[in-house]
């Protein structure tokens, strides 16, 4: 399709206005499916034929129904909420199933969870005791292949941490370890005095990484959390262990660490503190695909090798130890020879009086970068091949409130956090070219292109790293030193969507899709507020290779449909 | 247990202290909790400490003795069951004392501390969907929303403790704040009964409501359960966290404000309205009733527009005539306020109130930052200002000069009512880069308590090195701060949190340091010499 082509395409479909999906958002009528105002939606495959399916999760259930070309609902399958507080749902490839179908796993407070499938009785796929999850009906997704079978597996909150549950040729789940995994439960309660009283309750579970750790082509398990590090590598046969092959309890590293302050602040050295911070990092430094362990115990960094069975932690292969205060320690290709360098991030001494100064006539802050290149197979310089001296002015903190408020870049870089582009396909040639853009008014900007684009973003600490020295190696042309403002340093965090951004930066829409969103031009609101809260999606809904777009507005809760032809 | 008399480095002798016992008490760790309530019922409040160790959550009680010491190690404790989301205090059962309400997602039960362990000794109270509905495996949090709502007992927060008798204990019951009262059956057997209840307000599904606003741009904070539950797993416009957790829920609602507003003992529902409040009985249902909304406004109150973007609003009593004011602070600014504005009843409504739109009294002090706070430091029914302010002067701008300014001044509440024009004694401090090593301790400020029992409350201050300080205020015109401290010591260990309560309802203050693993008790000793 030629450009001109496809901007008419673009153009009919704004002039033709979109599909509204019938859903009873109010849940004030019984609507398609089971009832109750709609808390969740999600796109699924459920009986492996081109077109997708949506999953509406209601207060009293699920629905599964198909989408109609004229926005009608047909129901496929119903999964009510019956008495349970809890209905916690997931969605998993379908077992024994080639393709994308996809199976619906349910998770209840009595610990029944379920496995629905197209065209089959609901199977129990195991029962949980002790299961504590907060009420209410709610996307988790419990279910991943733990142990490289293809069968969606279990991890499930318990008392002390994460229980595995994994899923065997019979369809039943066995257990497996609990691993030692913070749960996060906060309670806000009421107090008598409160002026505007509140309660509130938030859990948090970090999330887990299946990745091959000790290079047997089977998947390893790493559970991270900020106190705790457990790492479950596989045998020659691929099984997991009961025990984690690495157990890293930072909290217990820490405790030995505690300076003997009693309290008290040091006055000429704030960042004392920082001997007291511990951190682990485990990834193989030396390319024999073996994970190593980078350990940072104050001002102490070791080395430990990983072979196939595990790290060795009692003895360190290297150890350096660093004079001033340590912030960060990691490994990173420094000087493009293809082995990891060792990176030692310290920040100079701060006294009570220099903060005193920045209150008032605001002061300059110095970090300095450090990069030991690594010699021989995880061996390390004994001292660094090369320095970055990064010297951050601050303003007055006094009336730094104020000039975070009038901020132009942070104005742009937070909309632009809120409201990422979309890269799609919508000439079916397979290639994402063209991109979709929701304006802070509601409306959607579309942009055609041939060629595919980049979306992924690397949102690892690792690349974050990566792409801060790289920022500071352009702006220092080649200088050691660099002087930079505190404010002129946020443009240089990476954002999410930035490569699709800079793809039709400048450029005129093809196409302007849905009208404006009337929340977002109320003349009462804010600058924040008059930005709209609709939500974009892409997905292939109908099954025709061209990707459509879903607007999903939330007051009231509505779906407009616009489909790529 | 230590008798401990409070030394005396003044020349002059003061008019003397009684003396007072130490208690140290042994908690062990750094994190835990403390209420002070009368869990026997003997008119001596006892300390309940709630703290994690080896992964169980326990709640331990400590007795206050007769002789106002309390033990070294505790009466009482229990291993919470991990189901438990919170502890109360209640009257509810035929045993001595109040009992330890055990709250969790199904139901309460009571446990008398007269008896150890659960064995025997549980009991359900209640069988309901209660929120929150998940515990905290690292806390075990106090609920404290125990209010006498029908006004039978003894107020809201009464003198000693949570859970004081007349209270009715509150509770999120599904959706809905719920009120539960004891209520004797025939067979003697005493039962909790729903009285009244009404809905609370759920947080709109939209991520525009109550969003925070990150500079002046658009990022907005979406709310768990709303926006992440749309669409989460597809390509989508709206960003995800940069690791998504596996699990990320949060559930939360405003509650019906209950507040004593007409000053008659019963409580009233309080609501914001566009320029002011509406008020309106929060009548406790007969026992049959049935979950009821919140009924009618019945009155009105306008605001002062001064008063209507405060983030602190007082309405209280402030001259003694039984009738109240308003008091509002504006500290967000660079000039930061205190108002207080004379308010009249309202003839054409009699749960209502006029207030004047002009302020009879206005305190203004400048500095970094500026906490107002409210007293009756000389026990004369008029409520005084004091506000404790940090500045670093600007006019100081090298290493050299750079100093912190610490001050702490009260304003007399005068008739009128209105404060005085300029502070009737001020304490204040400098301190000098070196100095703050300890900075966090050096600021703590106390004049909550009276420790002499001259009718006036004294000035509790950590200095430089620790010492904690009493100094005493002298009653007069104007109120005065006596320049040598009346009482300095070396606490047993560093000094977080420095509070003062009446421990064996003697009226004289008793002091509670905080130490980051331990608490010191000071309690004057009832019917001990020097009084």
């Amino acid at each position: 399709m030629s450009a001109l082509a496809a901007k008419l395409v673009a153009m009919a479909l704004a002039a033709e206005g979109g599909t509204q999906i019938a859903l009873d958002a109010t849940g004030s009528s019984a609507g398609p499916g089971v009832g109750g105002i709609i808390v969740g939606l999600e796109l699924l495959d459920w009986d492996g034929d081109p077109r997708l399916e949506l999953l509406i999760a209601r207060e009293l259930g699920l629905t599964i129904a198909d989408v109609r070309d004229d926005g009608s609902l047909a129901v496929l399958a119903q999964v009510p909420r019956a008495t349970s507080r809890t209905l916690a749902w997931c969605l998993a490839p379908a077992r024994a199933v080639n393709g994308a179908r996809q199976s619906l796993l349910t998770l209840r407070d009595d610990g029944a969870l379920q496995r629905h499938s197209a065209g089959a009785e609901p199977i129990e796929a195991a029962r949980i005791a002790g299961l504590s999850l907060p009420a209410g009906v709610f996307p988790f997704p419990f279910a991943r292949d733990l142990d490289g079978d293809g069968d969606a597996d279990f991890a499930l909150p318990a008392a002390g941490g994460l229980k595995l549950w994994f899923v065997g040729a019979d369809g039943k789940a066995k257990q497996g370890p609990l691993v030692r995994h913070r749960i996060n439960v906060t309670l806000d309660l009421p107090e008598p005095e409160d002026g505007y009283p509140e309660i509130g309750a938030a859990i948090s579970i970090p999330n887990f990484d299946v990745e091959d750790q000790n290079g047997d082509g089977h998947p390893d398990l790493v559970f991270e959390s900020e106190e705790h590090l457990q790492f479950f590598w596989t045998a020659a046969n691929g099984a997991l262990p009961e025990a984690p092959t690495l157990d890293i309890d930072l909290g217990e590293l820490k405790a030995k660490l505690a300076p003997a302050s009693g309290g008290m602040l040091d006055p000429a050295n704030l960042f004392k503190a920082l001997a007291g911070q511990v951190s682990a990092d485990v990834r193989d430094f030396d390319g024999d695909r073996h994970a190593d362990l980078l350990l940072r115990q104050g001002s102490k960094v070791s080395l430990f090798p990983g072979t196939r069975d595990g790290i060795d932690r009692s003895k360190a292969v290297q150890v350096l130890k660093v004079s001033g205060n340590l912030l960060d320690a990691f490994a990173f290709d420094d000087d493009k020879d293809g082995k990891q360098d060792l990176c030692l991030l310290q920040v100079a001494d701060v006294s009570i009086g220099q903060v005193l100064l920045w209150v008032i006539v605001g002061g300059t802050l110095e970090f300095d970068l450090f990069t030991y290149r690594q010699e021989a197979t995880l061996r390390f310089g004994k001292s660094p091949a090369k320095r970055r001296r990064l010297q951050v002015k601050l303003p007055a903190l006094l009336g730094i409130a104020d000039e975070f408020e009038e901020n132009q870049t942070l104005e742009r870089l937070a909309d632009e956090f809120a409201r990422q582009p979309v890269g799609l396909d919508l000439d079916g040639d397979g290639a994402r070219g063209d991109v979709a853009q929701l304006r802070p008014d509601g409306t959607i900007a579309l942009f055609r292109g041939k060629p595919a684009l980049p979306e992924a973003h690397d949102a690892s600490l690792a690349a974050l790293r990566q792409s801060l020295v790289a920022r500071f190696d352009a702006a220092a042309k080649g200088e050691d030193t660099l002087k930079v403002g505190l404010l002129d340093l946020v443009e240089w965090v990476p954002t999410p969507g930035a490569a699709l951004r800079t793809a039709i930066a400048g450029r005129e829409p093809a196409a302007t899709l849905a009208t404006p969103d009337p929340s977002a031009q109320r003349t009462d609101a804010t600058s924040t507020e008059r930005h709209t809260d609709r939500l974009l999606i892409a997905a292939d809904l109908d099954g025709d290779g061209k990707d459509d777009l879903l607007l999903l507005d939330q007051e009231p809760l509505t779906v407009e449909w616009f489909k790529g032809t | 247990m230590l008798l401990f008399a409070l030394p005396d480095p003044a020349s002059t002798p003061p008019p003397e202290l009684p003396p007072f016992v130490e208690s140290r008490v042994e908690i062990g760790i750094e994190d835990f909790e403390y209420q002070l309530a009368d869990v026997d019922l003997d008119s001596r409040v006892d300390l309940l400490v709630t703290s994690v160790a080896n992964g169980e959550r326990m709640l331990r009680l400590w007795r206050q003795r007769a002789d106002s010491s309390f033990p070294t190690a505790a009466d009482w404790q229990l291993a919470a069951p991990p189901d438990v989301t919170a502890y109360s205090l209640l009257d509810v059962r035929s045993e001595p004392g109040r009992e330890v309400i055990l709250m969790t997602r199904s139901g309460l039960y009571s446990l008398t501390t007269t008896r150890d362990g659960l064995q025997g000794n549980l009991h359900r109270e209640l069988t309901a969907a209660l929120f929150p509905d998940l515990p905290d495996p690292q806390r075990l949090p106090c609920w404290r929303l125990t209010l006498d709502v029908d006004g039978d007992g003894d107020g809201i927060g009464g003198s000693d403790g949570v859970g004081s008798s007349g209270d009715e204990l509150c509770v999120v019951d599904g959706t809905s704040l719920s009120v539960l009262s004891v209520v004797a059956a025939a067979d003697g057997t005493t039962k909790l009964v729903s009285r009244n209840s009404w809905r609370c307000r759920e947080p709109g599904p939209s991520v525009g409501k109550g969003s925070i606003s990150f500079g002046g741009g658009g990022f907005r904070a979406a709310r768990f359960g709303s926006a992440a539950s749309y669409f989460a797993a597809a390509r989508r416009s709206q960003p995800q966290p940069f690791v998504p957790p596996l699990l990320e829920r949060r559930k939360r609602f405003d509650l019906p404000r209950l507040f004593d507003f007409c000053g008659d003992s019963s409580l009233e529902i309080v609501e914001d309205s566009g320029d002011g409040w509406q008020v309106s009985a929060a009548a406790v249902l007969p026992l049959d009733a049935v979950t009821s909304p919140i009924p009618n406004p019945t009155a009105h109150v306008t605001l002062p527009p001064a008063a209507r973007d405060s983030a602190a609003s007082h309405w209280i009593d402030a001259d003694g005539d039984r009738q109240r004011e308003l008091i509002v602070f504006d500290t967000s600014g660079d000039d930061k306020i205190a108002l207080l504005f004379k308010a009249s009843p309202d003839p054409a409504s009699p749960m209502g109130a006029l207030i004047e739109q002009t302020p009879s009294a206005r305190v203004k002090l400048g500095g970094m930052s500026v906490e107002y706070a409210l007293h009756d430091i000389d026990h004369d029914g008029r409520i005084d200002l004091t506000a404790r302010t940090l500045e670093v002067p600007t006019g100081l701008s090298t290493l050299a000069t750079v100093r912190l300014d610490m001050a702490f001044h009260v304003f007399r509440g005068q008739p009128g009512p209105t404060w005085s024009k300029a502070p009737d004694f001020s304490w204040e401090r400098t301190f000098r880069p070196e100095q703050l090593g300890r900075v966090q301790e050096s600021l703590l400020i106390n004049l909550g308590g009276d420790f002499d029992g001259d009718g006036v409350n004294d000035l509790v201050t950590t200095q430089l090195d620790g010492r904690v300080e009493i100094r005493r205020v002298t009653k007069g015109e104007p109120l005065e701060l006596e320049k040598r401290p009346v009482v300095s010591f070396e606490p047993p260990a560093p000094v977080d949190r420095l509070e003062t309560f009446d421990l064996n309802l003697d009226r004289v203050a008793d002091l509670m340091l905080r130490h980051e693993r331990a608490l010191t008790l000071f309690v004057s000793r009832v019917g001990g010499s020097g009084r």
